[in-house]
């Protein structure tokens, strides 16, 4: 798939699915979707609140309930005004579980207040002294669902064509820059290089090293976005050596973890999570995501640290989320993400998951990707958590 | 048991042994030839077992050679091997990438001391040591074995062997293998008959289920390593077994048509011993009924003397004995003919002698009053003409029945009493014989012709008088009442004794038969003519032995239901 003038074809990790919109459960999932829609507020690169989908809010109540205004202009991709009564529809449509992304406590229904058309509240279950950076994140994008179409419509700069045989972003009228059409790589991510693609996001070595052996294509380093630890407990002698795990375990770009900060910054925040299964008590393998090479690479060289009698097993991540919950996993290899909008939300996930598990977290290894670019290729910036946009 | 069972059951064993026999020879020769073939497939089987690990483990080895060659002429693993630690990603994933280029499921490179230098089938198992691989490098036979390849979750059984190479001053194996799993070894079982299973100390694999008639065994022996968890070399075991199943069926089929042929047999015995036994227990059934069916009365049955066989030899002596038992018969009869007229000639005779003695005793006595007294004859004729007349009718009475020429006696009441005074009247008595009599009150009339019943007395006191042989005796005659019983009127008992010489016990057997007698001249017949006129009038008649000497007989009439 070649590019054409201001076509850029982008080769992400798959699969991809506009559908899902705004919840993404995949890294090119993730991109499409962070070019497509908008949240009440963005972070810069810096990680500082800037407006998005709302041009003013401030606290009230103490700080348990925000009052968001929104942006005049903000028109959904059919041109029609995005009103309050459409961010709380879109929240309740894709009803984010309080325990995964949303800073309020219970359902949006009950939270969530319009007050007139451009005026919405929110209320917290805990008081905020600034607004919480978890309105910036792209699970809470303002999407509306139109029946008949393949995606929901959003607000963002690029609208998707959902007559196009890919993902394909189009600039909004009256906005400028290319036109993005999104492939899936399946199998080697130098195929897509080969085929045309004007930019893949790798984290294959072999491809990082055929592409530093082709002069039009630049290697741009991502940020360490993903912190592999071990959630559970460690049965080896001596705890094992990041450092050498990411130098021969890992086949991929890594380094020896260090916890991401919002980790420690958590450490404060009220954790409830459920209770596990009743039989629960861990036992058997080192589990790790089935899909996970990274993981299952970890996992893999513990087993051997450990000894003998050590198992490694992967998972799906629907039965993963089972046999951690059940004690069905002596300990697990994770990645937890470096960057996140809301420690609490991010350590509630965690917890939630090695709630079953003995002993804690244990760092193992950090590991980012890579942004092969073609050279003449210009727009292209990265968001504070390592997403690319195109401009 | 009759003759028919004898048959039957006599037929039995013949239908039905030699089926068994049969049977168990049948059985006894297929399981031997049978398992014969069998344990001939099994032993095949197994050496093609041992001809195709052999192959896979040369093939192995080839492939090991080649990677060999090629790790001999890479510049980058010799780099890695050497420390540029560029270059350890490359050795690292090197084994994967050459077992995948090979074509085999497992591949290790290991150094001269047993530690894993890079790993095809487990990558991140570098570095970790692993003896087993490394004592298939240097001591198992051929370095082929069977060997339990550690995975991180789990294990799996490969054939392996191991190649040695050197690399600069280093000296390194390959230990490479391809699986061994449940599809290799049905693959190794072809014929469906038999069953391979392939027992390690860690478990088995199987061709198919166990059998229960699986039997037929022999075996393959392989070295076995389990490297996923050490424990040294041990032997693992290719067992090839061959199910019975197919004899099992042949024998049950066998049994089946066994079961029916020994029941046609068994029901064609039957039938077979029923018509043999019916063709010869009817005619045997015949003769006996025709046997049985004969009586002095019937002398007229027939035998088949027509057949040719034992029945007609048997049927043709019953008929010559039936032949001799006519003629025989007529003969008796005639003899009883005549007999009997002999009988009634002397019974007459000694009935009208017992009429007329009184009648010679009248007349004697009449002469000898003419002689000495003639003026007391008409007194004397006076005197005795009421015993003349009773002579005269008892002479009278006495034709009367034998003109009728019947048994059958008039019965009417009868006075007992006046029978034995008129008897005694009428007796010869010698001088030395005293007659006493004892006539008991009440006597009631007996049912009975007066002459039969003066008959019976003139017999018994006759022979009473007669057995007092000169010497001075005493003849008594005593009636006595027998009680009679609910609608039986009370009878007579009429007792005759002497106190002559009496009579032994056989002497008493006998005394009723016919012209027997122990008196010299004496008829036999008295005794005879007691009995039958006693039992014609419905009584009984019994010989008595006396205390000191003498007999005494006892008479029982019934007595009439109307008065005299």
């Amino acid at each position: 798939m070649p590019s054409s003038g201001d076509t850029i074809v982008v080769a992400v990790p798959g699969p991809i699915d506009p559908a899902a919109a705004p919840l993404a459960r995949s890294t090119g999932e993730r991109i499409l979707f962070r070019q497509l829609y908008q949240s009440l507020i963005e972070l810069g690169c810096d990680g500082s609140v800037r407006p998005g989908l709302a041009r003013a809010w401030h606290a009230s109540d103490g700080g348990h309930g925000w009052v968001f205004t929104l942006r005049s202009d903000a028109r959904f991709w059919d041109g029609v005004p995005v009103t309050a009564a459409d961010v709380r529809a879109s929240w309740l449509s894709h009803e984010i579980a309080a325990s995964d992304a949303a800073p309020w406590a219970g359902a949006a229904a009950d939270a969530v207040t319009v007050v007139d058309d451009t005026t919405l509240v929110v209320l917290l279950e805990t008081a905020a002294s600034a607004v919480p950076r978890a309105f910036a994140d792209p699970r809470l994008a303002v999407v509306k669902r139109v029946a008949g179409l393949g995606a929901s419509l959003g607000t963002g700069a690029r609208w998707l064509d959902a007559t196009a045989e890919l993902p394909t972003a189009m600039p909004v009228a009256g906005r400028s820059g290319p036109v993005l059409v999104f492939t899936a790589v399946s199998g080697d991510p130098r195929d897509a290089i080969d085929a045309g693609a004007d930019a893949v996001l790798t984290d294959d070595p072999a491809t990082v090293a055929y592409a530093a052996g082709r002069a039009e294509l630049a290697s741009i380093p991502l940020p360490w976005d993903r912190s592999y630890v071990l959630l559970g407990a460690w049965s080896g002698d001596s705890a094992p050596d990041g450092a050498a795990l990411a130098r021969d375990a890992v086949r991929v770009e890594a380094r020896a973890a260090l916890l991401p900060e919002w980790w420690t910054a958590a450490s404060q925040c009220e954790i409830t999570v459920g209770a596990p299964m009743p039989d629960s008590g861990a036992r058997g393998p080192i589990a790790y995501l089935r899909d996970d090479a990274v993981a299952r690479a970890i996992a893999e060289r513990l087993v051997v640290i450990a000894g003998d009698s050590a198992r490694a097993r992967g998972y799906g991540a629907t039965e993963l989320e089972v046999v951690l919950r059940r004690g069905g996993a002596v300990a697990a290899v994770m990645p937890i993400p470096r960057m996140v909008f809301d420690p609490c939300v991010a350590r509630r996930a965690v917890r939630a998951l090695s709630q079953s598990l003995p002993g804690g977290v244990l760092p193992l290894v950090d590991v980012r990707r890579r942004l092969i670019v073609r050279s003449a290729l210009s727009g292209v910036y990265v968001e504070w958590d390592g997403v690319p946009r195109w401009r | 048991m009759s003759f028919r069972i004898r048959v039957l059951v006599a037929f039995l064993p013949v239908a039905v042994v030699p089926l068994v026999v049969f049977g168990l020879g049948a059985r006894s020769v297929a399981r031997e030839r049978l398992t014969e073939e069998y344990r001939t497939r099994v032993e095949a089987a197994a050496r093609g077992i041992r001809q195709d690990l052999r192959r896979r483990g040369d093939d192995v080895d080839r492939r090991l050679v080649a990677l060999r060659d090629e790790a001999v002429a890479d510049n980058r693993l010799r780099r890695a091997l050497v420390g540029v630690r560029a270059e350890r990603p490359y050795l690292l994933d090197y084994a994967g990438g050459a077992m995948r280029l090979a074509g085999l499921d497992m591949l290790q490179l290991q150094n001269n001391r047993g530690r894993i230098l890079s790993s095809g089938h487990f990558r991140n198992e570098y570095d970790r040591f692993a003896p087993g691989i490394h004592l298939l490098l240097q001591v198992v036979p051929d370095r082929m074995a069977l060997v339990r390849a550690r995975t991180p979750d789990g294990s799996f059984l490969v054939l392996a062997r191991a190649r040695t190479f050197r690399v600069g001053s280093q000296t390194l194996g390959f230990a490479g293998g391809m699986t061994l799993d449940t599809g290799f070894v049905a693959a190794l079982a072809a014929d469906r008959e038999l069953r391979v299973a392939l027992i390690t100390p860690h478990d088995t694999l199987a061709s198919r289920g166990a059998d229960s008639t699986d039997q037929v065994v022999a075996q393959v022996v392989v070295p076995y390593i389990d490297e996923a968890a050490f424990g040294g070399l041990a032997a693992a075991r290719i067992v090839v077994s061959h199910s019975l199943g197919a004899l099992e069926t042949w024998r049950s089929g066998l049994d089946e048509w066994f079961r029916t042929a020994a029941l046609i047999s068994i029901a064609a015995a039957l039938l077979l011993a029923l018509w043999v036994s019916f063709q010869v227990s009817r005619p045997l059934a015949q003769l006996a009924a025709r046997t049985e069916a004969v009586d002095f009365d019937r002398l007229d049955a027939e035998f088949p003397i027509e057949r040719h066989d034992e029945i007609g030899a048997l049927a043709r002596v019953l008929h010559g004995l039936m032949s001799r038992l006519r003629s025989g018969t007529a003969r008796l009869r005639e003899m009883e003919r005549r007999a009997t007229i002999g009988e009634l000639a002397q019974q007459v005779n000694h009935d009208v002698k017992n009429g007329l003695a009184p009648l010679r005793h009248f007349f004697r006595h009449l002469w000898r009053v003419a002689d000495q007294r003639p003026r007391d004859l008409p007194r004397v004729v006076e005197d005795r003409r009421a015993a003349v007349a009773s002579g005269l009718e008892y002479l009278e009475g006495l034709a009367a029945n034998y003109a009728r020429l019947t048994t059958a006696v008039e019965r009417r009441p009868c006075d007992v009493e006046a029978a034995v005074r008129e008897t005694l009247a009428g007796l010869p008595v010698p001088e030395h014989v005293q007659v006493v009599h004892h006539l008991g009150s009440g006597i009631p009339a007996v049912a009975a012709d007066p002459i039969v019943l003066r008959r019976i007395l003139e017999n018994l006191l006759r022979n009473a008088v007669d057995s007092i042989n000169g010497t001075a005796g005493v003849v008594s005659v005593t009636t006595a009442v027998v009680p009679g019983e609910n609608a039986v009127p009370p009878g007579v008992r009429i007792t005759v004794a002497d106190t002559g010489k009496g009579m032994t016990a056989a002497e008493r057997d006998r005394a009723f038969e016919a012209f027997y007698s122990t008196k010299p001249g004496g008829t036999g017949l008295g005794l005879t003519i007691v009995r039958r006129l006693v039992h014609d009038l419905g009584g009984r008649v019994a010989i008595t032995p006396r205390d000191g000497a003498g007999t005494a007989f006892v008479v029982e009439l019934p007595g009439s239901r109307d008065d005299a």
